[in-house]
């Protein structure tokens, strides 16, 4: 053992709860990770749509405004709610943003050759085109959809 | 010598799934419910009408698909929730685990059971 | 071409143990050319201001990975970092975070070098190749040299450390440099030690602990991109967790 006294005294910092207001990237990172509170909102909605829909009489041979008064409550006043509608426009924005930050991400855990023999990666510019085009599309087929079927 | 291995690829697995479906289907969905809201609609008419809902819903392959989506954004959430307390420097327990993942649990269940009731009575 | 010397303020984060109870801040003018580097500030305040300034550096090019540091609180080589880029800013450095703070600018980074020996970065060869005897080569497509490639050029400046969120919230996390390796190695095809690496990378302070938050790969001197290699960790981790799942041992 050595006679040396040792001045070693490591300082330690506190962790602070509001580290991420530090440093604008990892403010954006707890927005990204924030828009799950509005996923869940979405799917809360949908899930309260499903249950009121499932509390109206469907057995009726014709659908009166008694018969399907849940439902009729969820869409119109509901749905239809000034407050619901911006929250609505919020979540849309959100999930628009978690999917950019998604679809960033994901040439990061794609890492594949374009061919057996070269050494040249997938761009990850395609990835994120693809990611895109499957966004559109989707978005094309659901409002297709959704008007289409409009009785 | 090493920590036991972790449960987490199960979780992982369904929060990418729904990070994917929340970002390819959500948005165009949100946008039909905010169509809606301005249209409306009456019992048999106009967009999300209490009969096109009945159509739509009376179709499994659509009553299947929505439920997917509606699933995995569910467990996405949860799961991004859940780590997110961590990052916010709450300590999470094993009681945090049951109670998000719980709610996940319990909010699938509620669904399936909710869209297979529709599906049985329009059936 | 006549280079005029333009001067910036430059803030250092102090710290004596042996006096000091906590870090405080000294500033200085410090005179730079357009080819000035942070490391060269710090060599001019302590050849002219302030002699008992501490900090760690040896290559002065980016290879030897000790000088690294928070500028203006963004991870940092200082030998790779230049004033110019600071044009008509203040500057403040400060050691490294999410390390405990030795002296000055010096951090102790034994955790970091801790992990890094855990994983096992070096290959092992696998049953096959027990008994090659060693004036034979094993043989290395340029593909498969260039699946690892990119994770093969850390430095182990501690960067990534610094910029870890989760490093910070938990010191067990394995972290971004030592798991990048862990997949470097994993899918070296002269390495046959996948399945001595797998259980670090399969526990909770492995792979598992990360949340993708990205900033390891922003601010990597060398861009080997952890963020991307601890994605592909989670989805050889994963793979081998639904395998095992239907095979256990």
């Amino acid at each position: 053992m050595s006679e040396v006294k040792s001045y070693r005294k490591p300082f330690t910092p506190k962790v602070e709860a509001n580290w991420w207001t530090k440093n604008p990237f990892y403010t954006r990172y707890m927005l990204r990770e924030g828009t799950c509170l509005l996923g869940l909102f979405v799917s809360c909605e949908i899930l309260l749509g499903i249950f009121l829909f499932a509390m109206c009489d469907l057995g009726a041979a014709e659908a009166t405004a008694e018969s399907a008064a849940p439902y009729m409550w969820w869409i119109n006043s509901f749905v239809g709610n000034p407050i619901v509608m911006i929250l609505n426009l919020i979540a849309l924005a959100a999930v628009l943003f978690h999917a950019v930050t998604f679809f960033n991400m994901m040439p990061q855990a794609v890492r594949i050759f374009m061919n057996k023999n070269t050494t040249d990666l997938v761009p990850g510019s395609f990835i994120v085109i693809g990611l895109y085009a499957a966004l559109a599309a989707c978005t094309v087929v659901v409002l297709i959809l959704a008007f289409a079927s409009i009785p | 010598m090493h920590s036991p291995r972790s449960d987490e690829p199960i979780y992982w697995l369904l929060f990418g799934a729904g990070g994917l479906a929340m970002a390819i289907v959500v948005p165009s969905i949100l946008i039909v419910l905010l169509a809606a809201g301005v249209a409306s609609p009456d019992v048999n008419e106009g967009l999300l009408s209490f009969a096109q809902v009945k159509g739509l819903l009376g179709n499994w392959f659509l009553s299947l698909i929505l439920f997917g989506v509606v699933f995995l954004t569910i467990w996405h959430s949860c799961h991004r929730i859940y780590h997110t307390l961590h990052d916010l420097t709450i300590h999470t327990t094993k009681l945090h685990f049951f109670v998000f993942y719980g709610l996940a649990a319990c909010l699938s269940f509620a669904l399936l059971a909710l869209q297979f009731l529709v599906y049985c009575k329009l059936f | 071409m006549e280079q005029s010397k333009k001067t910036m303020k430059i803030t250092v984060v102090r710290y004596r143990p042996e006096q000091d109870d906590k870090p405080w801040e000294q500033t200085f003018d410090v005179p730079y050319i357009h080819e000035t580097s942070v490391l060269e500030a710090l060599f001019y305040i302590k050849d002219h201001f302030e002699p008992s300034l501490s900090f760690r550096w040896s290559c002065r090019m980016a290879v030897c990975g000790s000088c690294g540091m928070m500028v203006n609180g963004v991870p940092h080589l200082a030998c790779k970092t230049f004033l110019r880029d600071y044009e008509g800013k203040s500057m403040r450095i400060a050691p490294l975070d999410n390390f405990p703070i030795e002296r000055d600018l010096v951090v102790d980074i034994s955790d970091l070098i801790e992990k890094i020996e855990r994983i096992k970065p070096y290959i092992i060869p696998a049953e096959k190749d027990k008994n090659m005897p060693l004036t034979k080569a094993y043989r290395q497509t340029p593909q498969q040299m260039e699946a690892y490639r990119q994770f093969a050029q850390c430095i182990n400046c501690g960067c990534c450390y610094a910029a870890c969120p989760q490093y910070k919230l938990n010191k067990d996390f394995i972290g971004p440099a030592a798991l990048t390796l862990l997949y470097r190695y994993n899918i070296d095809n002269r390495d046959g030690g996948k399945e001595l690496r797998m259980p670090y990378m399969n526990a909770e302070e492995g792979v598992w602990s990360c949340t993708s938050v990205g900033y390891c790969s922003e601010v990597c001197p060398k861009h080997v991109d952890p963020s991307s290699a601890l994605l592909l960790g989670k989805k050889m981790s994963a793979t081998d967790y639904v395998f095992k799942m239907f095979k256990p041992e």
